[in-house]
């Protein structure tokens, strides 16, 4: 590698590294922007275009989420990992680019449900398929190719660029939403203004095909491809292979496992936690999540500076441990600093207010009522509480009854949110920890012929399958957890969970734990040798 | 060091059990039997793509660790 600039020299007119890592971190961060829209305006497009209540559009929905997380991303990789040892990083990176501008254009552009039926939902299904496959052929291209420009005792730095993108994309895509949000009604933004965030994306991505397309193709490639030493089968010679296949499978279960579970627990599972666990105010939430996003993004290039110091394996492997470790800890203090319990009550500025109608059905009254309490509750410290309780009560009095609608808010006061900041922000901290070497640690392990991918594939299981199954098992368990606590006191007994809330966190401390142990056994940093 | 990178070999594959096990027992059984579209697609999707996928992975890391594939040259 360390004939990287010459070679460059030679084949290519000159580009400063600065322009090859800008060029390719915008594309990219436009990809995981295009990627989080959706995600982050889920529960709006599931009302234009998944109806509750109606079993096929549930079937679309719940396909579109899980398909375009887990199973369609590795495809990408492994189709567009191949296409980049094939005929080149450039245009498999530019392909990848074009095909996620215009798939999240076009779901700007779909008609609802209510105009065009079936056929809405079906095209969402369609368009975020190719998202996901367009996210799991983007990311192996642009690390290799900034890598493949990166001399070799400054790749750990230079590549930390690719890793900020995912975060920034997240946060891109939070100020795009608030943005749109504030600039226009609570009315249209549901009626139209939703689709500004996709459409704005075709603009993002023509001025990143603008700068992409007057890169030159990377050296190592340009070489290997010169010298005619390119793979003529790159899926036979990563996976067929077993002497190269060990190292796929080292690379997911001792680094990209790990580092999937602690990305998603500090940048998704925070958000969820505030949301739904804490029940802290949405507006509040995202921003304080957007904070300790902003503060924690410069550790990326820090890390990745510093692993081209201290090697990469400590500083991964470290961070997954501390995360490990602090967990529990760290969201107890979370769910503490929030808790009404321990806060003190301004009984006189308590109100209840309890109204009752007549229940609707297709716009129609029936004979049913429902009974809507609104609690508020003001605390000394300046948080705010309420509690909406929407009770039916049905005419039928032999009829089952329905369980109450509870929804509860806390509004926070300046001094827990920047300790909430700061909570969140230590979490950030572990992902640039694991995050930022990665994209240096991944392209070393494989050779130029095959590095896009044999490196994309571990990549997007790693975060894709582990990482994305975080919010799931993570649900399930704390669901469990509350049922055993539910249990035993139905049955008198001692409560099995003292806290269920956390119960969660299992899941990325043992799927971290497990490759914490691999990575420490596993990984020497002398395996193999690919500086070709 | 090499002896303890075959040994732990064993421990993969057991995890590759555990990890089935609880996919497709606790995860996707329960759900297949709720009937549901919604519940069902994470239940095919447990049973059919990531349980393979991390069973397999496990079981095969383990394997190689065994046949001494990880140990160390020097």
């Amino acid at each position: 590698m360390s004939e990287t600039a010459s070679i460059a020299g030679k084949t290519q007119k000159k580009q400063s590294l600065a322009a090859i890592i800008a060029a390719s971190s915008v594309g990219t961060m436009i990809e995981w922007y295009d990627f989080y829209i959706f995600g982050s305006l889920a529960t709006i497009i599931a009302t234009k275009f998944f109806p509750a209540g109606n079993p096929t559009a549930a079937f679309l929905s719940t396909l579109a989420t899980f398909a375009a997380g887990f199973v369609v991303r590795p495809f990408g990789a492994i189709f567009f990992g191949r296409l980049g040892d094939l005929i080149g990083r450039k245009y498999t990176f530019m392909v990848t680019l074009l095909l996620m501008g215009g798939a999240t254009f076009m779901i700007g552009l779909i008609p609802s449900y209510e105009t065009i039926g079936f056929l809405a939902p079906a095209l969402v299904l369609l368009l975020r398929l190719l998202q996901g496959l367009a996210l799991g052929g983007e990311y192996g291209g642009a690390a290799t190719y900034v890598a493949e420009h990166s001399p070799a005792d400054k790749r750990g730095f230079w590549t930390s660029w690719i890793q900020i993108t995912a975060t920034a994309g997240l946060f891109v895509s939070l100020i795009v939403i608030q943005v749109t949000q504030n600039s226009m009604s609570k009315e249209d933004f549901a009626e139209w203004g939703w689709r500004v965030p996709f459409l704005v994306s075709i603009l993002m991505v023509y001025v990143s095909v603008l700068i992409r397309k007057n890169m030159h193709e990377s050296p190592l490639f340009a070489k290997a491809k010169a010298e005619g030493k390119t793979s003529t089968n790159p899926l036979k010679e990563s996976f067929g292979n077993r002497y190269n296949f060990k190292f796929v499978l080292l690379a997911l279960l001792g680094a990209t496992m790990g580092q999937g579970v602690v990305w998603y627990t500090g940048q998704f599972y925070a958000l969820s936690f505030l949301q739904k666990v804490m029940t802290i105010d949405l507006q509040q939430s995202n921003e304080l999540m957007t904070y300790a996003l902003m503060l924690g993004t410069p550790f990326f290039v820090l890390f990745g500076w510093l692993s081209d110091k201290i090697g990469r394996k400590g500083i991964m492997l470290g961070g997954m441990l501390i995360a490990i470790l602090s967990y529990r800890t760290i969201y107890e203090k979370m769910y503490q600093t929030t808790n009404i319990k321990n806060k003190t009550e301004i009984v006189e500025k308590t109100t209840v207010d309890i109204t009752r109608a007549l229940d609707k059905k297709d716009g129609v009254e029936t004979k049913d009522s429902v009974i809507t309490t609104i609690t508020k509750k003001e605390f000394v410290d300046g948080t705010k509480y309420e509690e909406k309780n929407i009770a039916k009560v049905l005419a039928d009095a032999s009829a089952e009854p329905v369980k109450p609608e509870i929804k509860k808010t806390v509004t926070i006061n300046s001094s827990d949110k920047w300790s909430l900041i700061w909570l969140v922000f230590i979490q950030v901290i572990f992902v640039t920890m694991v995050y930022g070497p990665i994209a240096a640690f991944l392209v070393e392990m494989f050779p130029t012929r095959i590095r896009y991918t044999s490196m994309s594939l571990p990549y997007h299981i790693g975060n894709g399958v582990f990482g994305g199954l975080l919010p799931t098992i993570a649900t399930a368990l704390v669901a469990s957890a509350g049922k055993a606590n539910d249990a035993a006191k139905e049955a008198g007994t001692a409560l099995p969970n003292a806290a269920p809330y956390l119960e969660g966190l299992w899941y990325p401390i043992v799927i971290a734990g497990i490759c914490f142990v691999i990575g420490l056994l596993y990984i020497n940093g002398k395996d193999r040798k690919t500086d070709d | 060091m090499n002896a303890i990178k075959r040994f732990a070999g064993i421990v993969w594959l057991v995890a590759g059990a555990v990890a089935g096990y609880y996919l497709v027992v606790e995860q996707a059984i329960p759900k297949f039997a709720t009937g549901k579209p919604e519940d069902l697609i994470p239940a095919g999707i447990y049973t059919f793509i990531l349980c393979p996928l991390i069973v397999g992975s496990l079981a095969t890391f383990g394997i190689y660790s065994l046949k001494g594939e990880y140990d160390s040259e020097s």
